[in-house]
């Protein structure tokens, strides 16, 4: 599913978060978004999964305008997020978990399940889920609360309960958060073979610029707000106004309409 | 004209006062996070204490510090040994500070008797009169007081460090707990100055309402309809929002006697400011706490007998004690019938909600009025449109089921503490307004039905209890119950993957009011005469507590919470007055030593 973004501006009050966004995404593709603390990252991905409601602009998620439309709506067009905290059913089981993310795919309503409808469908949401956790190594601990889970397995989970729900879109905000370099390592490894297979268009937010590397070819900077600077990695590190904004120089006269200060 | 500002002056004197319980309530807000229901009976308490040593044994500046003191300390101890032990667990502490409030109440029934007796003003004079206008002195000093309240928690708010601090917690809790300021410290000091407070405002209404045990219900929920309408994390807009629920009363009252119509008012008024402001008209929005009900912070060992056996072992033995107890009680005669019978009634209620609130952690406070809808539908088919009482039970489960989801609906946008508020001013409305009109229960006279066996009640009060305990275990471990889990600990999760929250949310109440109107219907039979306090908004206090002390968690622990509050008056016979201390006892033990309610002591550790 391709992902376009329009002149999108996000407000909290005074403060513009994202001020006049656009880019485009090809169905398939990775792209990283990356940027200072505070630069609007997070934001961007709330309004496109529809957390936040944009002050203006367009989100356009394959061939439909998906602006006006409901968290959940997204959610059941395969537009999928992670989340940097939270993101599990902490007193459920993993293997619960990874049932309870794909249930709003069932054609069987709440009220039929109860009366024994649908129970080939259900039988067929634990076989998914069982194998994706199969196939990230995970089995061993299907039946184990999320909350005793040590971080990094926690992460795991979250992307096994992320792939589950068979994405189009993937929203990945901040995927290493929390992991050492030989978990972070692991977890790139599982997240490329996961995207290959799926096939999604992914946007990918981290602080580990090699894990953003090793993912994605193609870079999105932002600050401010404002997007930075758009392209391939070699072309983007070697941009004056995203040194700047991650060094904190003064940008020179050229850079100052991209890289306004808040001083 | 001149009615007009003389019912908006005196509109404004009882609104001073809502407003210093409602500063009182959303400095305690701001700085815990607790919603407490405790105040009225500090009010109370400090009410009784001045007014016993003034002016017969002590003078002004003896008794009005005295009685302060007692209020504040009752708040400081409060705080010590129930809300700190209790950790963070939101609706938990509020179902906490209602049973510490109906201990204390009991406490001053207890010394002073359940007599109300008038008291003289405070001053007499001067009176003044503005043209047509007549401003009773008493109703000045309060203003004046009201105003000084302001002006001085104004003051120490931005001058003193606590003061600074209250208001930087409602910023951002944890960056002022890094910055070195204690919680702790903090929560005493909003504990203390909430409950002075109260104590104010107790006292200072005394002369209006007289001295009662129980007059303060009134003011403290008037308080908290001005504090939600103003917003709870606006100081001023707490106040502002009581000095409005004062005037608005007053007008009310003016044009109308119709019983209730001042509690309808307010609840139109409350859930119409919170659907355009779900954070009331000058409060900002806060973060969505997860896990309303989470447990407490203290870790006991948890004695776990029967955690061995297997759920549908359990759940089997469960069933087989349910059935052996109504053979039983029904070979004993009508008496233990009845007992039995109101016992699986409840035992239904409990298990609506077990699905409302421990499935989908909404906490509704009014759940007794929607027990109402069902039971004036059966009474109301039965006895005016000749229907045969059992076909009315669905009815009146229909019925309830359209009610709740009437409620369900602004639950899209009402969420949390401020939702369980305005099912409480639902309850109340009902009870006061929509159960006494004329068409529903004919005023003050009641609805008859026929007179019924209990032991034919009991089966049919049992089946419903067999349907309830089924229905419920399906929806719990099908899809429809971990929507309403996912819900339950997160609601952007929940949309996140997909789950229409809104919709998930009128599935629980609609399904918890079918349930709750269907055992509504039985308990009409079993009363035989319906008047609007047998569905009172103190019945709906006492539904939370007899789930929370069985177990939100599960259908066994709500039943078993069900059986062992309509067991207690029995055991208590004869010592009846003491049902609301034990009442209370229980439910204070059991959310500090067992979070998880008894159904703790025989399921698995999660």
């Amino acid at each position: 599913m391709s992902l376009e973004i329009r002149h999108l501006t996000v407000r909290f009050g005074g403060l513009t978060a994202v001020d006049d966004v656009s880019f485009a995404v090809e169905d398939g593709d990775i792209v990283g978004l990356i940027g200072p603390n505070g630069a609007g990252k997070t934001t961007l991905l709330n309004a496109v999964s529809g957390f936040v409601a944009p002050a203006a602009g367009r989100v356009i998620a394959g061939d439909r305008d998906v602006t006006g439309l409901a968290a959940h709506r997204r959610a059941q067009l395969g537009i999928v997020r992670t989340f940097q905290h939270g993101g599990l059913v902490d007193g459920a089981t993993v293997l619960q978990n990874c049932i309870m993310a794909q249930q709003a795919a069932m054609r069987t309503g709440p009220v039929a399940a109860a009366f024994g409808w649908g129970a080939g469908e259900a039988k067929a949401l634990r076989a998914r889920g069982e194998d994706v956790l199969t196939r990230l190594g995970l089995e061993a601990i299907a039946g184990d609360a999320v909350g005793t889970l040590s971080h990094g397995r926690r992460k795991q989970v979250e992307l096994a309960a992320a792939f589950v729900r068979r994405p189009r879109l993937l929203l990945l905000d901040e995927p290493s958060a929390g992991l050492d370099p030989a978990e972070t390592g692991a977890m790139a490894d599982r997240l490329t073979a996961l995207q290959h297979e799926a096939g999604c268009t992914t946007v990918v937010i981290d602080h580990d610029l090699r894990l953003v590397r090793r993912l994605a070819r193609r870079i999105i900077v932002l600050s401010f707000g404002h997007l930075l600077a758009d392209g391939d990695w070699d072309d983007v590190v070697a941009d004056p106004a995203v040194v700047a904004a991650y060094l904190g120089r003064t940008p020179g006269p050229a850079e100052t309409h991209a890289a306004p200060r808040r001083h | 004209m001149t009615p007009l500002v003389q019912f908006t002056v005196s509109g404004l004197a009882a609104g001073g006062l809502y407003a210093m319980v409602a500063l009182g309530l959303a400095l305690l807000y701001q700085g815990t996070r607790v919603l407490s229901f405790a105040h009225g009976a500090y009010a109370t308490l400090a009410a009784y204490v001045f007014w016993d040593l003034y002016p017969a044994h002590a003078a002004l500046p003896v008794a009005l510090p005295t009685a302060l003191a007692v209020a504040v300390a009752a708040g400081i101890v409060t705080e010590r040994l129930v809300i700190r032990p209790l950790g963070p667990s939101l609706l938990t502490a509020v179902v906490a500070t209602l049973a510490v409030g109906d201990m204390l109440t009991f406490a001053v029934v207890k010394v002073w008797g359940t007599g109300t007796r008038t008291v003289a003003p405070l001053v007499t004079r001067p009176t003044v009169i503005v043209g047509r206008i007549i401003l009773p002195a008493h109703r000045l000093l309060i203003l004046a007081v009201a105003a000084g309240v302001a002006a001085a928690m104004s003051l120490l708010l931005r001058r003193s460090r606590f003061g600074l601090a209250v208001r930087a917690a409602a910023e951002d809790p944890v960056a002022l707990r890094l910055r070195g300021v204690s919680p702790t410290a903090m929560a005493t000091f909003a504990w203390a100055a909430s409950a002075g407070l109260s104590g104010l405002a107790g006292i200072l209404v005394t002369p209006i309402l007289g001295l009662g045990p129980f007059v303060m219900t009134l003011v403290l929920i008037r308080a908290f309809t001005g504090a939600l309408l103003g917003g709870l994390t606006s100081l001023g807009g707490a106040m502002a929002g009581g000095l409005l629920v004062g005037v608005v009363e007053s007008h009310l009252q003016s044009r109308t006697s119709y019983p209730g119509a001042v509690e309808a008012a307010l609840f139109a008024v409350i859930v119409a400011v919170l659907l355009l402001r779900p954070h009331g008209l000058f409060g900002r929005p806060e973060p969505v706490r997860p896990a309303p009900f989470a447990g407490g912070g203290r870790r006991l060992p948890r004695p776990r007998p029967l955690a061995g056996l297997a759920a549908r072992r359990r759940a089997l033995l469960g069933a087989g004690l349910v059935g052996t107890a109504t053979v039983a009680a029904a070979a004993s005669g009508e008496y233990w019938s009845f007992v039995a019978a109101v016992a699986a009634t409840y035992a239904v209620v409990g298990i609506s909600m077990f699905l409302l609130s421990g499935l989908a952690g909404q906490l509704s406070l009014g759940h007794a009025a929607l027990m109402g809808l069902g039971g004036f539908t059966a009474a109301l088919l039965t006895s005016r449109a000749g229907w045969p009482y059992p076909v009315t039970i669905p009815a009146a489960a229909l019925v309830a089921a359209v009610g709740a989801a009437a409620i369900g609906v602004p639950a899209f946008r009402i969420r949390g503490l401020y939702l369980a508020v305005a099912t409480l001013a639902f309850g109340i409305a009902a009870e006061r307004w929509l159960f006494r009109l004329t068409a529903v229960s004919g005023g003050s006279e009641g609805v008859g039905l026929p007179p019924m066996s209990a032991r034919s009640l009991l089966g049919l009060s049992v089946l419903l209890l067999a349907g309830a305990a089924v229905l419920a275990r399906r929806v719990a471990a099908t899809r429809g119950g971990s929507n309403l889990r996912v819900l339950h600990h997160d609601e952007t999760l929940a949309a996140s993957w997909g789950i229409n929250t809104g919709r998930a949310k009128l599935f629980a109440f609609t399904l918890s009011g079918l349930l709750a109107g269907a055992a509504g219907g039985v308990y009409a039979g079993l009363v035989g005469h319906l008047t609007s306090e047998v569905f009172s908004a103190e019945r709906s206090i006492t539904l939370v507590a007899m789930a929370i002390v069985g177990g939100l968690g599960s259908v066994g622990g709500v039943v078993a919470g069900a059986v062992l509050f309509s067991l207690l008056p029995e055991v208590l016979h004869g010592a009846a007055q003491w049902l609301t201390l034990v009442d209370s006892a229980i439910l204070l033990a059991v959310i500090l030593l067992l979070p998880g309610g008894l159904a703790q002591l025989w399921t698995p550790a999660p």
